[in-house]
């Protein structure tokens, strides 16, 4: 174990020092920061905080209640989106306040509005599109004014479906809310990133193996260290460089949406949400997932010769693992098909499957424990395949990789050693 | 006790036999040269003895039985060509490799200090293995194979793209360890280095032994019946000589059955020759090995 300790820190600090790793670590960040400051700087170049007079001639607002907040704007005053609503005797009094620029607009409210809904809107610079939609809930609640004012706002506040599930039912508690469906989509989105990231860190393993192969260091390797304290090392090593993706990742994901949404009043930061469960599912099934491919890619590493080889060889386990992609709109809509929990159930497919599924309903607890448990089954066999392979193929040099081989291997026929490697 | 005892071993790839029958042993503290032209199985005889293959039939016995994974800390291993990591700084290549041979990380930078100075590359420390020249790549490669400290040290082709100098340098090491008690499996087409450095050797040709023994005795069971003399002017006719060669400037007596080089001295003295050197002829390991090779693929 101390050996394979050894292996996992220099595999870690070797790829964490790697330009590529800060790259991939720094990417998704820089990518979601991007996305969030574009958004940032369209609504504030949309909007203009600047107060709007209004002139009610018809006499609806002469006591008039405040409007509800919208889901993206936000309560407190002085913050982006929101503007203050003034109201002037005369249409004079309202010109000469925009003419000296006191207000960016003003409405006046025809005396026939009841009969015309005539609102008229004056303006030197178009005023910001916040504007007219605080104006119309304003207007719109105050047209309900006979109505309790609770009553009232709910009225404007409008309706918002939320499917809820049984308490008593696996994964019970669960919403799916017409205004906060985005937060069912991020169990999708963190799925598609594990296997991003999972394809690149077992890409790197099994680049590492053909290399060792290449320099010959794999025969130092293995006169100091088992093959399957080697191969295991490594593997520990990649999951740590993954994890540390992960969480450097959730913890600005975390920052953005604390700072962003608090502090920046990005409304749809404010309401972003994952079910912790969810979440834990995910990674629970992530980390066999990332034993079982990194230990698969670098058997397949162990066994080629060349990197380009290797890399056409990883299309083995690329193609069942993308397959659920295919199915998405299968999956989605009938989550509980046996496509869907065949899916689930099968190794190289579970986390993707599980990610949608998740997304869309509760996934009953036995598929989720059956599944993991072969999962995990997987991997350990994965790992103990890498040994075979390390022993059988570290001194194959020159020669492609054959099907034959791969058969012998998963079968145990391999009884001796590759021929190839022999120079003297 | 013997450090290496291999006996018997017989290793197959598909069709092909790599290795027949090789036996021979290698005792404590010496230089054992194991040599063979290119295809004779020297490299899957010690993929063997290193437990990276497992011999079809025959045993290996390292350091009082087989390989285990404890006895691994106390050998170092050094393949032909390359072995490094090449894209990371030297030093931190050879602290990874030493810690996997258990070393400490404090001891291994002590040594390691030492021994980079020693083979003049410590001012190369911090670049990357493939910034090296191929000759420092070799001592590098050195380095990592002793810096453990290993009882039995299995060397393919040590100076390869070394200069003379640090041919010198490996050589002196060598002679070093053996002193301090290293055994030390040595296998080179470098005739000359075997000759030079070599207690004892076993010859293989075709997966099997052909010569194995001291190396002296062999050179003497190849000697031809004759002799080489250098004097200064002619040498007069001595009787029993069937023949007088030129040799690098020598004169190579080839004597009759019946002649002894003692006949010939005496002959020589009594008749007043100017004898500078004379000595017994002895083939070259060069000799042996194109003789050797030759005679048993005929």
């Amino acid at each position: 174990m101390h050996r394979s300790w050894l292996v996992a820190q220099y595999e870690y600090k070797r790829l964490a020092s790697q330009k590529s790793f800060i790259l991939v670590l720094l990417s998704v960040p820089l990518l979601i920061s991007l996305i969030i400051g574009l958004g940032v700087v369209m609504e504030r170049l949309e909007n203009n905080d600047a107060p709007v007079g209004y002139v009610d001639k018809a006499g609806l607002l002469a006591d008039p209640i405040a409007a509800p907040q919208r889901a993206s704007a936000p309560d407190s005053p002085g913050v982006p989106g929101l503007v203050t609503l003034l109201p002037f005797q005369t249409e004079e009094e309202a010109r000469q306040a925009l003419e000296s620029r006191r207000i960016q607009a003003y409405y006046v409210v025809a005396e026939d509005y009841l009969k015309t809904n005539r609102v008229d809107l004056v303006y030197i610079e178009p005023p910001g599109e916040n504007v007219n939609r605080q104006f119309w809930d304003f207007m719109q609640i105050n047209r309900l004014s006979e109505l309790p004012p609770e009553i009232a706002r709910r009225a404007v506040a409008g309706s918002n479906l939320t499917v809820r599930w049984p308490e008593d039912m696996p994964g019970g508690g669960r919403e799916f809310s017409q205004r906060t469906f985005i937060n069912n989509f991020l169990p999708m989105i963190a799925g598609l990133a594990l296997i991003i990231l999972l394809f690149i860190s077992s890409g790197y393993l099994m680049q590492v193996v053909v290399e060792e192969k290449e320099n010959r260091t794999i025969e130092i390797l293995v006169t100091s260290v088992t093959p399957n304290q080697l191969i295991g090392g490594k593997v520990l090593g990649i999951i740590g460089v993954a994890l540390t993706q992960v969480v450097a990742w959730i913890v600005f994901l975390a920052l953005v949406v604390f700072i962003g949404g608090d502090y920046l009043g990005v409304g749809f930061l404010r309401n972003l949400w994952v079910d912790p469960r969810t979440l834990l599912t995910l990674v629970a099934f992530a980390l066999p997932s990332y034993v079982m491919i990194a230990a698969l890619m670098a058997s397949v590493g162990a066994l080629v010769s060349e990197a380009q080889e290797a890399q056409q060889t990883t299309g083995l386990f690329a193609l069942p693992i993308w397959a659920p992609y295919w199915l998405l709109a299968l999956i989605i809509e009938y989550p509980d098909s046996p496509v869907s929990i065949g899916l689930t159930l099968f190794p190289l497919t579970a986390l993707s499957t599980l990610s949608f599924r998740l997304a869309m309903a509760p996934v009953p607890t036995w598929q989720i424990a059956l599944s993991l448990t072969l999962l995990i089954l997987c991997a350990v066999g994965a790992v103990w395949l890498a040994g075979r392979a390390f022993r059988f193929g570290m001194v194959r040099y020159g020669q492609g990789l054959r099907w034959r081989d791969l058969v012998a291997l998963g079968t145990g026929q391999l009884a001796r050693p590759l021929p190839g490697g022999q120079h003297g | 006790m013997q450090t290496v005892e291999v006996s018997h071993i017989v290793k197959s790839f598909g069709t092909t036999q790599a290795v027949a029958d090789v036996s021979f042993s290698i005792e404590r503290g010496e230089i054992f040269g194991l040599l063979g032209p290119n295809g004779a199985g020297k490299t899957t005889t010690i993929r063997i003895m290193l437990d990276i293959f497992k011999p079809d039939q025959g045993t290996v016995s390292i350091l009082g039985g087989p390989l285990t994974e404890d006895k691994k800390e106390r050998i170092g291993y050094m393949p032909e060509e390359r072995g490094l990591y090449q894209d990371i700084p030297l030093e931190r290549c050879l602290l990874y490799l030493a810690s996997l041979k258990g070393l400490s990380p404090a001891e291994a930078r002590q040594r390691l200090k030492g021994y980079l100075e020693r083979f003049d590359l410590a001012q190369h420390k911090n670049k990357k293995v493939k910034e090296l020249s191929k000759g420092m790549q070799q001592k590098a490669q050195l380095i990592s194979t002793i810096l453990h400290g290993p009882e039995l040290i299995i060397v393919d082709e040590p100076f390869a793209a070394l200069d003379p100098i640090n041919v010198q340098l490996v050589k002196d090491l060598m002679r070093e360890l053996r002193i301090q008690g290293t055994t030390i499996i040595m296998s080179t087409h470098q005739m000359h280095q075997v000759e030079e450095l070599c207690d004892r050797i076993v010859l293989i040709n075709k997966g099997r032994n052909l010569l194995y023994g001291a190396l002296n005795d062999i050179r003497r069971r190849y000697a031809s019946h004759a002799v080489v003399v250098r004097a200064d002017g002619e040498l007069p006719p001595v009787a029993g000589v069937a023949e007088v060669v030129p040799h690098n400037g020598d004169v190579k007596l080839v004597l009759r059955e019946e002649t002894t080089p003692q006949d010939v001295l005496r002959a020589l003295v009594a008749q007043g020759a100017p004898v500078e050197r004379f000595e017994i002829a002895m083939p070259t390991l060069d000799e042996i090995f194109i003789r050797a090779v030759g005679e048993g693929g005929a």
